[in-house]
């Protein structure tokens, strides 16, 4: 393109630009926001469409009619579970697979948790499985049927409905010669960590604290697993969890395979337990998908495996979750139905030849009916951060500028930007060795601060155990060391400015321009990498961080500073976690008045908090780490940048 | 007594003995399971990776190593009338043989030629079910072809139904309804290829079913069905003996076995003998009657 490669031409637009940054950086970020918000809308999205035809989903007439059957396991169960309401019956679940004549085993494994939550116990646990040989096929492949267990005492919804229809399914499965995979039926124990286990132990790998045994008996390379979480033996409709570690989501096709049996066999279908619009194409449809949309994504963004099928998506097999519910009001149904849904999904699983990889990885569901797939909401996401990137450049070129008024001072008092854009040539030709040195040793200030700033972000990181063994002697519970200690830290890093500013000289102190340019064009990419796996973190980050760093600059009017400071610590790490436990707060329970909300909320930060180090270390989750070393540095390079002074 | 059929069958997939199939080693004609087309007599000549494009073509053109065995040869000479039937995934211009190959309609055009130009056949009759698969037979340009396609090009070929019981589309439209009218043709049937070219009207089979008769030497109005099926073969009666030459051929057909002859010894060696032949005596059945 000519336009880019004429210099004239050039220093036109990057003029242009300079001159009007701040407009194009508001517009970009506005435009940005509002198409992403905009692309819940039905117009503007597409509709769910099978895209593998090997799946041929509910073309086969289910065979299931084992209701009274799965009623019996049903109360045997409870009877069982009755008898001591802590423990997992292991052997009760061991003998009805034995029963079966499936191929059951019990896998032992032991873990710790991190951060020395219960010291250094090893905490034991047990895993029952057992295998459905496929009569006629070479078990290469194999499906996936688990259900967690939960004792009755939990406050998590209750899964032994599903445990009853599971133990069905295993007695249907096994009368039909026409599987052409190994269906194993896992049972865990302490949830998500249980079938990590069991996934360590069948694909051989290692887990940092989780350490299991081998395997007795093995089937071929997982497919697909469905986690079923019925609470009791009648519901009327099924909600499903798509979100795994670190973001990450099942193929689309599995979501629509499960949706559309489920509603086959007369079920309603939610998503985050919202109903579909019944009139999408309204302002008040249009407001339904967006909840839908939202709460998916604030699901999505801390990254945690939340049920069992989290752990599966790491090995590349699709899983997810079918949570039953039963709504008031609605008919509700019992195993009959259950039971021909999970048989449903299960024989179009069977059709398949190959893994799941025609229909999209990544997508946002404003409803079980349309989706936004990765092409239709990368461009709004870039556009909202592109205004942060525009105003790098703009710094970058006045950073120059600055530079060379300093050189050459006959030039400095032009007025037209062409005017500039010709000088900017001939100061450039003219004093290139001075106005280099003038740059490198810019750059070469900013350094420090950089590196003083991710030295934070690592003592972030690596300082929970720290601050643990220094809450021992005083008795502090491992949730509040942590928690008073990130704070701690936190406000020792607000202090960095002060130091810089003493340890620093005038000569060695950054350009801010130049600082700014850095530290925004870094968040840029911090954002940009972050948003390739899980968008939604990104997306939350990007709209609260890019227009408040964007609009950072330092002042020596204390008003105007105190501002900034207040601005930028809204949107600290620190701070935004307890901002989203408030708002985690009000959406999910009613609060009295604000005072107390805020409290409740000051106690609540500890979870997610001690959540996201823990899972880190246990599952391998991401969060922590780019929070810490990504996030957490990069706000405080901004905050360094306001108090420097000009 | 090892006999062979006279029909090459190759099928990529083994959809009988899948173990997804719930009626093991059986395929239906229809969703009512009433027909067994995998019975006890068929017999599968290529199957699975066997059935390449290079194979096909050298089963047609009887380009074969010499190690094949006769029942996976076509063994057609120039009073041979083939059916050609072909099924799959098509497209414009091109049939899918595995995942990862698919014949050409030029190099299936360029394998008749080569068939006539060997005298392989007599007449062929061409049918093929596929999504755009009147491609296919666009670029013959051999003669005594005759064409059926099941859709034009721009048109899919669908399924007719499903089989509930075990969840696929068991049939597609064209074949459906063909295999209805040729169930009731017997080989003294006297229905003509006419009829069978309108077997599937545009109500039933949604696609239009193309035909190609240019090339096709004979009135498809006077053709009867049973030359291209049931294995009815014409017996000409002749009332003369004929004499077979010992020509010393060991089967082998290198070049160098042939004889070759020059202007003076081309001609023929012998005279034809020929005697005329009558009836053996009935056996004397009446003398037996008659003694008891």
């Amino acid at each position: 393109m000519g336009l880019l490669t004429n210099p004239t031409s050039r220093a036109t637009i990057v003029g242009s630009i300079t001159r009007h940054n701040n407009k194009i950086c508001f517009l970009c970020y506005v435009v940005g926001l509002s198409w992403f918000l905009a692309l819940a809308y039905q117009e503007l999205n597409a509709g769910t469409y099978f895209s593998e035809n090997a799946l041929l989903p509910g073309l086969v007439r289910s065979q299931f009619y084992g209701d009274s059957e799965a009623e019996g396991y049903y109360s045997q169960l409870k009877s069982e579970l009755n008898k001591d309401k802590n423990i997992m019956p292991v052997k009760w679940i061991y003998n009805q697979f034995m029963d079966l004549g499936l191929d059951v085993y019990i896998h032992n494994f032991t873990f710790r948790y991190p951060l020395k939550i219960f010291g250094e116990k090893q905490i034991p646990g047990q895993n029952v499985y057992a295998i459905m040989r496929a009569s006629r096929a070479a078990s290469t492949e194999a499906l996936v049927l688990t259900v967690p267990f939960r004792t009755v005492t939990t406050v998590m919804d209750k899964t032994h409905g599903g445990l009853a229809l599971m133990l069905t399914m295993a007695n249907h499965f096994r009368k039909s010669s026409y599987w052409a995979k190994d269906i194993i039926f896992v049972v865990t124990e302490h949830e998500y960590i249980g079938m990590q286990a069991w996934l360590d132990a069948y694909h051989e790998t290692k887990s940092e604290l989780i350490s299991s045994n081998s395997l007795e008996g093995h089937g071929g390379s997982i497919q697909a697993a469905i986690n079923l979480e019925v609470p009791t033996n009648k519901i009327s409709s099924f909600d499903f969890r798509l979100e795994g570690l670190n973001g990450q989501l099942p193929n689309l096709d599995l979501f629509n395979l499960v949706v559309r049996i489920s509603r086959q066999e007369g079920f309603d279908v939610l998503l985050k337990e919202q109903h579909d619009p019944y009139h999408p194409e309204t302002f008040e449809g249009y407001l339904q998908n967006l909840k839908t949309m939202f709460l998916m994504m604030w699901t999505q963004a801390p990254g945690s495996a939340n049920n069992n099928h989290g752990v599966f998506l790491k090995y590349n097999i699709e899983a997810l979750t079918l949570v039953g519910k039963k709504e008031k009001g609605k008919h509700a149904q019992g195993y009959g139905p259950m039971g021909r849904t999970v048989e449903g999904i299960f024989r179009s699983l069977n059709n398949l030849l190959e893994r799941f990889h025609q229909s999209f990885f990544f997508y946002l569901l404003p409803s079980t009916s349309r989706y936004v797939s990765i092409g239709l909401y990368m461009p709004p996401f870039a556009i909202m951060v592109a205004g942060s990137l525009i105003k790098a450049v703009a710094m970058w070129i006045s950073c120059t500028e600055t530079v060379e008024e300093g050189v050459s001072t006959e030039k400095e008092k032009k007025e037209t930007d062409q005017a500039n854009g010709e000088s900017v040539q001939k100061n450039e030709v003219k004093d290139h060795k001075e106005e280099k040195e003038e740059e490198r040793k810019g750059l070469l200030s900013v350094i420090p601060i950089l590196f003083i700033t991710q030295l934070f972000g690592l003592l972030a990181y690596f300082s929970p155990d720290f601050f643990v063994d220094l809450g021992m002697p005083l008795h502090l519970h491992v949730a509040e060391a942590v928690h008073y200690g990130m704070l701690a830290l936190f406000l020792s890093s607000l202090a960095m400015p002060r130091f810089l500013k003493r340890s620093l000289s005038e000569k060695s102190r950054p350009d801010w321009k130049l600082l700014k340019c850095v530290s925004l064009i870094v968040q840029g990419l911090v954002l940009f990498s972050i948003a390739l796996m899980n968008i939604s973190l990104a997306f939350f980050l990007a709209a609260v961080m890019v227009p408040v760093c964007v609009a950072m600059w330092p002042s020596n009017n204390r008003v105007v500073q105190i501002l900034h400071a207040s601005f930028l610590l809204l949107i600290s790490p620190f701070l935004l976690l307890y901002i989203t436990v408030v708002a985690n707060q009000m959406m999910t329970e009613k609060v009295a008045d604000v005072a107390s909300l805020l409290v409740q909320s000051w106690d609540h930060m500890k979870t997610p908090l001690i959540l996201g180090m823990v899972e880190s270390q246990l599952l391998g989750s991401w969060t922590y780490c780019v929070i810490c070393l990504g996030i957490f540095p990069n706000w405080l390079a901004f905050w360094c940048l306001i108090w420097i002074g000009s | 007594i090892a006999y062979f059929s006279q029909i090459i069958l190759m099928i990529a997939d083994d959809m009988a003995c899948n173990p997804r199939n719930p009626r093991p080693a059986m395929v239906f004609n229809n969703a009512n399971e009433q027909i067994n087309v995998y019975g006890h007599d068929v017999e599968v000549d290529y199957r699975g990776y066997e059935v390449t494009v290079e194979n096909f073509i050298r089963v047609m053109t009887g380009r074969l190593p010499p190690s094949t065995p006769r029942s996976k040869r076509l063994l057609s000479d120039d009073r041979s009338n083939i059916l050609v039937y072909m099924t799959g995934h098509g497209g414009d211009g091109f049939l899918k043989f595995q995942d990862a190959e698919e014949i050409s309609s030029i190099e299936l055009a360029d394998a008749f030629e080569q068939m006539w130009q060997k005298q392989r056949y007599h007449e062929v009759l061409f049918i093929i079910d596929t999504c755009q698969a009147e491609s296919m037979y666009q670029k013959l340009y051999s003669p005594n072809i005759l064409g059926v396609a099941s859709s034009r090009v721009g048109e899919d070929s669908l399924s007719h139904h499903v089989d509930s019981a075990i969840g696929v589309y068991v049939i597609d439209r064209y074949t459906y309804y063909a295999l209805e009218f040729l169930e009731k043709v017997t080989p003294e049937s006297k229905k003509t290829l006419s009829q069978f070219l309108k077997v599937c009207p545009k109500s039933a089979c949604v696609s239009t079913v193309g035909v190609r008769t240019d090339l096709f030497q004979r009135d498809p109005k006077k053709v009867l069905v049973t030359d291209f099926f049931g294995s009815v073969r014409n017996v000409e009666l002749s009332p003369y003996t004929v004499t077979l030459n010992d020509t010393g051929d060991t089967g082998d057909s290198t070049a160098s076995d042939r004889e070759t002859c020059s202007a003076d010894s081309c001609a023929p060696k012998k005279k034809i003998q020929r005697k005329k032949m009558s009836y053996v005596d009935q056996f004397p059945v009446e003398q037996f009657l008659k003694r008891r």
